[in-house]
This record gives structure tokens, sequence and C-alpha cells, in this order.
């Protein structure tokens, strides 16, 4: 009976207390949570001692949170952030999109005569470029080009450089040209001047009859201040340099073995080490994938791997809905790749491909052999468990929601960690 | 100051049997109305995320029911004064400074309020554990959402509502709670003194309430903005309760309110 009477009396304070605990425990303990997302290194193969020089890092995470990880020595740390806008950075270019380079995105237009705009939002330009080219079989609405014409834009800081991705229908005078957006102010609508820094000669297509002859491009890529045309010539892969200034060719490398029919529709992928100075290209070619790596020295351009990818049976890196997130990277003798795979499981009762199990594998390879592979586990695919189920009213998929991996990289140990 | 805290505890516990019965009520009913929510949850059915559950379920229009309910226990207790023995007069007759007795019942209020988030939290809590029970009992574990709480938390406007993951989110949710539990009395004592036109700064803070729960619910992508956003409205609705405040304190020294 006392004791009611005390709490009649005194009750209120103890009950704020009581409540105001309940509530800031709570969110400390919530909050303290952030870091417990599974990001885990499991091996599969090969020694774990093959990635520890190098640090791969990326990003994982939805529109209210990120979760940056970094694989350091063999070792995963993970820093989570809340509600800071997720990096969207999906390393593909996306045909009809456009292409994203720093903060401008470069939309190129047109058939000869090529409008290459670019905007961010707030300014803008074009430049248009006028080769003297011509299509045998194309029409004055259709044509065909090696890849989407945005292939051939390449940047070197902010000097941007463009060439047409043309095939051996084309013949005429193409060139590499740079791309002035700098002049393009509003006495001139906006519009920049171009200049033809290499001239690029289609000659050798008026006989393309003949097997084997002949010049197509693929793209334009730049490394250091070199600027590096990837052509195939005479029904070889060649990748080769020219210096941006100049324009004068600084040595080619000739990449050997790769079937010429891999490398239509937007079948290759650059990623350049600009800290080494190395030009890694990957062409989906099958069966497996292949990476040259290509070196910038004094002497010129240097082949430093040819480097085919190795696969996991059910585990695709090429799927058209769950295009691989990766990078790929040349140093200390070794190429690294950091790629997001998809679990082709027809029976997994997932309702649609897009929701298929994803998971991210770290590689090293040596002189073309593999020399580890792990996965990073994380808690990824349990954005999905709606999906897993057999009744399936709607799929309302959206990034805003399910976590995506983004801003992968491979670089040297800074020793600052995350 | 004694009287204060004599009066403040004495309406408290006057109260306290209504509130732990409300508690009670949305702790239970939460329970059941998760419960229910996922009763037929296997792993032949579609296994939503715990969030959503949470809004199914009814659990969060539940929690405003049980929020309006006290209030209006609260204003009717305020209006019984008025009532039958009219124990407003022993009231003020009481030998204490008249803001004291607005204090009481404010901090009264105000204390069971936040009991009441303090109970929802738990509700949010305990139905999570519910729902990760059930889902990790099939499918080998394939349903559970690891970390699923924490994610359910930053994922969900409303869940962020009890649980403010920024501390601008903190700030407009403090100056919500403190609007409404002012505003509220503030309109009484408005309507006692007779001066009606008052009431129309407390429907102003009203809006006001809604544009920060909009801030809070609706983010953008623009982060820093919802941010400063959400201080901006909490700091305004902090200035709105100090207004009800003093000046409600000012119409009991008044005795405006006999």
């Amino acid at each position: 009976m006392l004791a009611w009477r005390w709490v009649k009396r005194h009750a209120a304070i103890p009950a704020l207390a009581f409540a105001i605990f309940v509530v800031a425990y709570g969110r400390t303990d919530l909050f303290a949570d952030k870091e417990k997302g599974t990001f885990e290194l499991v091996d599969m193969q090969g020694d774990r001692s093959a990635i520890e020089d190098v640090v791969f890092g990326g990003d994982l995470g939805d529109k209210v949170h990120h979760t940056t990880f970094a694989v350091d020595g063999g070792k995963v740390g993970t820093h989570t952030v809340l509600e800071t806008a997720p990096s969207v950075d999906i390393n593909r270019r996306i045909p009809g999109f456009g292409e994203q380079i720093g903060e401008w995105r470069y939309e190129v237009h047109g058939a000869p005569p090529f409008e290459i705009n670019r905007y961010n939002g707030t300014a803008g330009g074009t430049v248009t470029v006028h080769p003297n080219i011509t299509e045998h079989g194309g029409s004055a609405n259709s044509h065909s080009y090696m890849n989407s014409l945005e292939y051939g834009i390449a940047n070197i800081g902010e000097r941007v450089f463009f060439v047409v991705p043309t095939t051996k229908d084309y013949t005429g005078k193409s060139a590499i040209y740079e791309l002035d957006y700098a002049s393009a102010n509003k006495e001139n609508n906006y519009r920049g001047e171009a200049r033809e820094l290499v001239p690029i000669s289609l000659e050798r297509n008026e006989q393309a009859d003949e097997p084997n002859t002949g010049i197509q491009v693929f793209g334009l890529e730049a490394v250091g201040d070199t600027l590096v045309l990837l052509l195939e010539e005479d029904g070889k892969l060649v990748f080769r340099g020219y210096d941006s200034l100049s324009g004068e060719p600084i040595g080619e490398v000739v990449g050997e073995g790769l079937p010429a029919k891999a490398l239509m529709n937007d079948a290759y992928r650059a990623f350049v080490d600009e800290d080494e100075n190395v030009l890694n290209v990957r062409f989906d070619a099958k069966p497996a994938p292949i990476v040259y790596s290509i070196g910038k020295t004094d002497e010129g351009l240097k082949l430093l791997a040819r480097t085919e990818l190795d696969q996991v049976a059910g585990m695709e890196d090429r799927d058209y809905y769950n295009p691989s997130i990766m990078a790929v990277s040349f140093r200390n003798g070794k190429l690294y790749v950091a790629k997001t795979v998809t679990e082709i499981d027809e029976a997994s009762g997932y309702t649609y491909r897009l929701e298929w199990p994803r998971h991210l594998f770290l590689e090293a390879y040596r002189e073309g052999s593999l020399l580890y592979r792990g996965e990073l586990r994380t808690d990824v695919n349990d954005d999905s468990i709606r999906m897993l189920s057999p009744i399936q009213r709607d799929i309302g998929y959206s990034i805003d929601d399910n976590r995506q991996f983004g801003s992968l990289r491979i670089e040297n140990p800074d020793g600052k960690g995350l | 100051m004694k009287s204060f805290y004599r009066l403040f505890n004495y309406e408290f516990a006057a109260m306290g049997r209504v509130l732990l019965i409300l508690c009670a009520v949305m702790f239970i009913a939460t329970w059941k109305l998760v419960g229910d929510e996922i009763a037929d949850y296997s792993e032949h059915k579609v296994n939503e995320r715990y969030e959503d559950i949470y809004a199914a379920s009814g659990g969060m229009t539940l929690a405003l029911f049980v929020f309006a309910a006290f209030s209006a226990y609260f204003v009717i207790r305020l209006y019984s004064n008025y009532w039958g023995s009219k124990s407003i007069y022993t009231l003020l007759a009481l030998p204490m400074k008249r803001e004291a007795l607005y204090a009481a019942r404010l901090a009264a209020f105000a204390v069971g309020l936040t009991g009441l988030v303090a109970m929802q939290w738990l509700c949010i809590r305990f139905g999570f554990d519910l729902v990760s029970d059930k889902t990790a009992s099939y499918g080998d574990g394939r349903f559970v959402m690891h970390n699923g709480l924490f994610l359910a938390v930053i994922r969900s406007a409303e869940l962020r509502l009890f649980m403010p993951v920024s501390a601008g989110g903190i700030v407009a949710a403090i100056g919500m709670l403190a609007a409404w539990t002012t505003g509220l009395m503030y309109v009484v004592t408005c309507e006692r003194a007779r001066r009606y036109w008052l009431i129309g700064i407390a429907a102003v803070a009203v809006y006001m309430m809604f544009r920060a729960y909009r801030r809070m619910t609706d983010w953008a992508w623009a982060y820093d903005l919802t941010e400063a956003s959400l201080y901006r409205n909490g700091i305004i609705l902090l200035a709105f309760a100090a207004f009800f405040v003093w000046h409600s304190i000012r119409m009991y020294r008044r005795g405006a309110i006999a």
C-alpha cells in the first residue's frame, strides 16, 4: 500500500526517465547495427595472398544509405553512411543515353556530319564534325556503326576527342577530332570548334570484298596524354597510340587471338589505371572475355598482358538483365578484376531474371592464368526476398529500394584505410 | 516548485491508469495485427519487407489512434474540472502560483505522450522479432532480411517518425511533439478564456506540423536540403510551442480560465 502511495506521488519523473531511456537506448542500439551488414571474403580458388598487395573498394547502397567497403590486405573493412545520395556509377554505356565523363554528359547525334553535345544541367555546348565519309549500302536514314557513337569519345582532363566508329562499309577520310567546348558561348550559339588532329584514311575499305582487308574503328580511349584508337585492321585487332597534342603516332600494339565476331555491338569496356599508365580493354569474346592490358611507356605502347577471364559455370557476368558492374586493373604484374555476376538458376524460384542473385567476385591473374578468386559475401540479395516467390503480383523494382554495387575500384594501398 | 512537483505527480498518476491501458492496448493489438499479417507467411507466399508488413498491418494507424485517444482523454480531463463539482475553483484557490498549475498539467501530458512514443518503439521492435522468428522458420533462412530492423527504419518514411535518422529529424520530431502538447493545451485555454480567434494560431501550428511530417517522410535525393528544411521546420515548431507556453501562462495568471 505504501509502495502504491509512493508511486502516486513520485512516478512522473521516473516514468519520463524510463521513456527517454527506451527511445535513446533504442536509437543507439539500432544505429549501432549500421555496420552489421554482412561483408565477408570467402576464398573460392587459389591463395588469398595474391590480392593482398592491392585494395579492392566499392560501395553497396540504396537511396537511404550506402556502405563503402575495402578489401585491404585480404581483410574487409566497411564504413556506412546514412542519407547520402548513393553513387550511381554503373560502369557501362547504355546505348541511346549518352556517356557520362566527369560532370558532363555527352551525346552524339546525326549521320555525317555529327553533332557532339554535352551538358551538365546548367551549361552545355555543341561541336559539329564533318568527316568526309560515305557508307556503302547505307541510306539517308539508316547508318550502321561498330559501336554506339559515344564509344568514339575520349577525354584527357578537360580536352575532348572524337572519332566515328566506322565499319568496313565506310570509305573516304575520317579523323580523330579535338573538340573545343571552351570556345562555345552565347555569341556563337554555344557552338564550339573542331580541330582535325589525326586523319584516318578509309581507302582500304574500297577493296572490302576481299577478306581480311579494311579498317573498322571500335572506339577511342585515352591513357595519360596518349590517345589510343581501337581498330580492326586487315582482320587484326590493333591499338594505335597518338600523341594528343601533335597527333603523331607513337606506336601500336596488335592484339592477337581475338575472334573478330566478338567485336560487334558495344562489346568492349575500357578501364584506365591512371597511376600506372595502363589501359585495360575487356572484350566480350566467346567462350571467355579477353582483357588486353596496354602500358604507355616512353617507347610507346606495350602489351603487358592478354588475359582470358576464367568463368564460373552458372555465374554470368554478361547477363543482359543484370549488366555486370566491374573494375579491371593491371599492377604489380598482375591483372585484378572485381565484378558482379548473376547466378543463373532457372529453378531458383525468382519470377524475374532481374532479381536473380548477384555475387561480387574478386580475382587476380598472372600471365593469363587465375591465381585467386574470392567472393565478397554481402546481404545484397536479401533485398529480393519479396521476389522469391511463385506467386508474384507486381515487380516494382527500383534502384531506390534495392541495394546496388557501385564505384568498384582497385588501387594500391595508401595505408589510410576507410 | 514543491507544489508544482506535487501537482505534476498528482496529474500524472491520475492519468496513469488510462495511460497503462493504452500502452497495453497498443502493445497487444500491434502483436495481434502483425501476427495476423504474417499468419500465412511461408516459402510459398510473397514475403514482404518488415516496414511494409508493419504499415500494412495497421500498426502505425493504431499508434496514431492511441495518441489521439490519449490527447482526447487529456482534454476531457481538463474540461471535467468545469463540470459537476467545478473543481477548477478549488485548483485556482490552491496556495500556489497559477503557472505551476499550467506547468503541472502540461508536463504530465508530455510525459504521457513520451511514454507512448517509447511504447510504440517497443511495439516496432517486438513486431520485428515476431516477423524475423517466423521468416527464419522456413525455407532454410532464405527469407530472413539480415540486419532487417535497421534497414526497415532507415527505409521507411513512417518508422523514422518514431526513430528519426538524422539530427534534423530529431529536432523536427521533438518540435512536433512539443507543438502538439502545448498547442492542445493552448486551444483549451483559449476556448476557456473565450478568445476563440486565437485558436487560429494553433491551426497554423498544425499546418506546420504537417509540413514537417511531409519533410520527414517525403525526403528527396537532396539530403542536405531536406536536413536544412527539417531543422527549419523543427525550430519553427519549437517557436510555436514557446509562444503557446508563454501566452497560456499569461492567460492562467489573469485567471482567464475560470
